[in-house]
């Protein structure tokens, strides 16, 4: 009984003290994008506004972003904004940046997701299967086209595969969320439709077979290390079938470089979904950034920087989480 | 400090040279002409600026002057070095094509006469010429046309001895639709697709009834035409509502929703409203709230229209279908110009709205020939035909699809997903002649690939430097390589496809070194040992 309590409250501080870092680093995060953001050479209510502008408007389109304000002030303004959520008006919109981000944000993780998660399934018995049988034609042939993968860029990746999957066979879509022409619905219908699963698909591909690739080769070189094991042998002396140790034992054993692996991947997920909502025109977060920064919509293009970084935070916390419950050596040191 | 920079390096080259001299023994000390900063726009958002701009410094070389070629994003920080900062000598800019822009108004008094020099005004070249200001005012008070005409001719002349200027390409507006889908759209001369006017007339053939747009753009940013401040955003404004005037497919000015202007004196106008107008909700549209939009368009400052409202005093319904304008001066383009872009708003909706800058008008309502229907953010937009408008669409609607990138948009007309593209590529518009379900178009546009000098720093302010500059332009290898001829070479400032104003008299000057160097030296300008140009002593 005693024991059980004192081991929850080394968990509830390992987790107390990961979440302390975690906003830390948040809050380093959107104080350098503060200073990043005002060092941008221009002046950002010059394209608030129509060029040609009589000062006084200047003046009242300052005054009503605060940007008339010390810096400081105007710090102290964003970082208290931060903590009530309030991210302010679109500079050119003339709406709440949460309505603006809200909806592309839902979107962006509908594609993420998915995708994170069937990258990982493939890459993960993929990279088993060719440690297994190292040295076929399989692995070498798999080892392959994953490092040829790895080393494309994936904006490139996209339009071949938009250029054979869609354009020559013409199996999917070739962009867009849903189909052109569908009126609005309710977020549920949007997306549980079969129409926006026809959409989902080849992004989803493309991304799952993009970034498999990593777990892939991670999985491949943690596999042929433990298969050096004395229990593989153990197992295989036991008479043990094949698939039972693969994926039974060794496979099991493999696992806490993955877990590592989630984090990192997952930050390359959130940065390369700027390029893939880009050119499969999904209206994702990425995108919106995109065109926030080349508007010089400060209120947007700032929040959706921080809402990235906090998706990799966050990514992070989750994949430290789980590492200690993988592994009991490393838990809640 | 970046003068005191430029000042550290000419004092280098200076000492060089000075060098240079005792060894070679060449005659007196003559300044080199120092490196000049020439902007452009960043490669990777507008590459065909970009090349324009290795053109020119290419062209400008072979007169023995050093260039910096210095390219900045659009709009940030790019517009504050040319409206505020004036932070160039030379500068590319390009002027898109834009209706707005008919009237002379744009390119002759807003953009050189020496009020408009001032920090935010357009006059970057920075031209002050007294003589040149006395017949830009006089032009803008002319009501009669051709006595207007006749003086805006005269301005074309000027301006093309002073060379503030330098237009190298007059392009062509490149579009293509899907005409088996639709036909016969009315395609203004000048803008085409650019125009709302494309749109209400194509005329379905068949299944499809609403005609689908592709537009490169992650998302329409506002239809709000308060706070609207870009063509993109404006252009979708007009889809919804009306003006008292338009722009015809002649570049005429047309009557639209009014049926007489009526001009009492130099600074009152008084208009008719044409009978039966109504708001996308049912409500009449009277004088009043035509009195209405144009008082709170000036209160509110609204970005788009400011300056062609700067000489409207104030706006009173003198009758049920009657709205009298009271202006500060004399001013012509308010028939021609103010009244074909204001678009009018309904008081009904907007008298309520102290602070337009949050108001998002969503559903916006208006008067013209298509009516809001649905905006699903960051994917389309969609408007539907307004049957009681007195020029109903002769579809039943516009679908605006908003795609990643232009291929995108590209491959999805090629897919017939969509029935119109507004702006392709010269190579593109090749491809797409040989698929015989798509119309390719090319008008030729008011808009401008143009370099602008700075007049505010010598040399530029050498009437015979800027002539030299000028036919050391290489305009035939600019249209050729970048627009693959689809376009005209640039001449006068106001282009000859704004047929009714441009002054056929100006020509372009040709690439010719040989005249242009001949042209430095009658003006004292020389040549050091290693080809360097050097000013006149």
């Amino acid at each position: 009984m005693k024991a059980t309590s004192a081991s929850s409250a080394k968990i509830r501080g390992y987790f107390l003290r990961r979440l302390g870092l975690s906003l830390l680093t948040i809050f380093f995060l959107a104080s350098v994008m503060f200073a990043l953001f005002r060092l941008l050479p221009g002046d950002p209510t010059m394209t608030v506004i129509s060029p040609a502008l009589s000062p006084e408007v200047q003046e009242e389109v300052k005054r009503r972003f605060g940007l008339d304000q010390p810096i400081l002030v105007q710090y102290g303004d964003y970082l208290w904004s931060l903590v009530t959520l309030d991210f302010g008006v679109s500079f050119n919109r003339g709406i709440d940046v949460t309505r603006v981000l809200g909806p592309a944000l839902a979107n962006t993780i509908v594609l993420m997701l998915p995708s994170l998660v069937l990258a990982y399934v493939l890459g993960v018995g993929l990279g088993a299967l060719a440690a297994w049988k190292r040295n076929s034609r399989f692995d070498r042939t798999l080892t392959a086209v994953a490092m040829i993968f790895r080393s494309a860029p994936i904006f490139w990746i996209c339009i071949i595969f938009i250029a054979f999957f869609a354009v020559r066979l013409d199996l999917f879509p070739t962009g867009h969320m849903r189909t052109p022409g569908t009126p609005p619905s309710s977020l549920l219908s949007t997306y549980f439709s079969l129409d926006f699963l026809h959409h989902l698909l080849l992004p989803m591909i493309v991304m799952a077979v993009y970034y498999g690739c990593y777990p892939l080769l991670v999985m491949r070189t943690a596999m042929l290390e433990v298969l050096g094991d004395d229990f593989i042998d153990l197992s295989k002396a036991k008479g043990l079938s094949e698939r039972r140790i693969v994926f039974g034992h060794a496979l099991r054993a493999s696992l806490l470089p993955i877990a590592t692996s989630v984090s990192l991947l997952g930050a390359y997920v959130v940065a390369g979904s700027v390029l893939v909502e880009t050119v499969f025109s999904w209206p994702g977060l990425g995108r919106l950034m995109v065109q926030a920064i080349a508007d010089s919509d400060y209120p947007v293009a700032q929040a959706s920087f921080l809402l990235i970084a906090v998706l990799v935070v966050v990514g992070n916390l989750v994949s430290d989480l789980l590492y200690g419950l993988l592994d009991p050596r490393v838990r809640y040191g | 400090m970046s003068s005191a920079w430029k000042g550290l390096r000419s004092s280098a080259a200076a000492a060089a040279l000075g060098l240079g001299l005792a060894l070679g023994g060449t005659s007196a000390s003559a300044e080199p002409v120092e490196e000049l900063v020439l902007l452009t726009w960043a490669k990777a958002q507008f590459p065909v600026e970009y090349e324009a701009a290795i053109l020119l410094a290419e062209g400008w070389s072979q007169l023995g002057l050093e260039l910096d070629i210095q390219p900045a994003n659009f709009p940030n920080p790019l517009i504050e070095r040319v409206f505020v900062k004036r932070d160039f000598d030379a500068a590319l800019i390009n002027f898109t094509a834009q209706l707005q822009r008919l009237d002379p108004e744009f390119y002759t008094y807003n953009a050189f006469h020496s009020d408009r020099a001032a920090e935010g005004g357009w006059n970057f070249a920075g031209l002050t010429d007294p003589e040149l200001d006395k017949l830009l005012e006089a032009q803008r008070a002319e009501y009669d046309f051709d006595k207007r005409k006749a003086m805006v001719a005269d301005i074309q002349s000027q301006l093309n001895d002073k060379n503030p200027w330098l237009v190298m390409v007059n392009f062509d507006e490149l579009q293509a639709y899907n005409s088996d889908n639709f036909k016969d759209p009315v395609l203004p001369k000048v803008s085409g697709f650019r125009d709302a006017v494309a749109f209400f007339t194509l005329k379905p053939t068949g299944e499809r009834k609403v005609v689908r747009w592709g537009v490169p753009m992650s998302d329409l940013k506002t239809i709000n035409p308060v706070i609207a401040s870009e063509s993109s955003q404006v252009r979708l404004v007009y889809l919804i509502y009306d003006t008292l005037m338009k722009i015809g497919p002649n570049t005429e000015p047309q009557l639209w929703m009014i049926t007489e202007i009526t001009p009492i004196d130099d600074t009152t106008i008084e208009v008719t409203l044409r009978d039966g107008l109504t708001f996308h909700d049912g409500k009449p549209v009277t004088a009043e709230d035509v009195a209405f939009t144009f008082n709170y368009m000036k209160e509110k400052k609204a970005a788009y229209y400011t300056s062609t409202l700067e000489q409207l005093e104030r706006a009173e319904a003198v009758a049920p279908n009657k709205v009298r304008f009271t202006l500060a001066a004399p001013y012509a383009p308010f028939t021609t110009q103010t009244l074909a872009m204001v678009p009018i708003l309904p008081m009904h909706v907007w008298s309520g709205i102290e602070d337009p800058s949050t108001f998002e008008n969503v559903p916006a309502v208006g008067s013209g020939p298509y009516q809001f229907d649905y905006w699903t953010k960051g994917r389309e937009f969609k408007v539907s035909r307004f049957a009681d408008h007195f020029q109903p669409a002769d579809n039943d609607g516009l679908l605006v699809i908003f795609f990643g990138t232009a291929e995108a948009a590209y491959t999805a007309l090629t897919r017939q997903d969509i029935d119109v593209v507004d702006k392709v590529l010269p190579y593109q518009l090749i491809e797409l002649e040989g698929l015989d379900f798509i119309t390719p178009v090319s008008v030729p546009s008011n808009g401008s690939i143009t370099v602008v000098l700075n007049l505010r720093n010598a040399p530029m302010d050498d009437p015979a430097f800027r002539e030299a500059l000028s036919l050391a332009t290489p305009r035939q290898r600019a249209l050729m390589e970048l627009f693959e001829g689809y376009g005209t070479l640039g001449a006068s400032v106001i282009g000859p496809a704004n047929e009714y104003w441009h002054e056929p008299g100006v020509t372009a000057d040709p690439y010719d070194i040989e005249a242009a160097r001949k042209v430095l030296e009658e003006a004292g300008y020389s040549w050091s040992d290693d080809g360097r140009l050097q000013l006149p002593q």
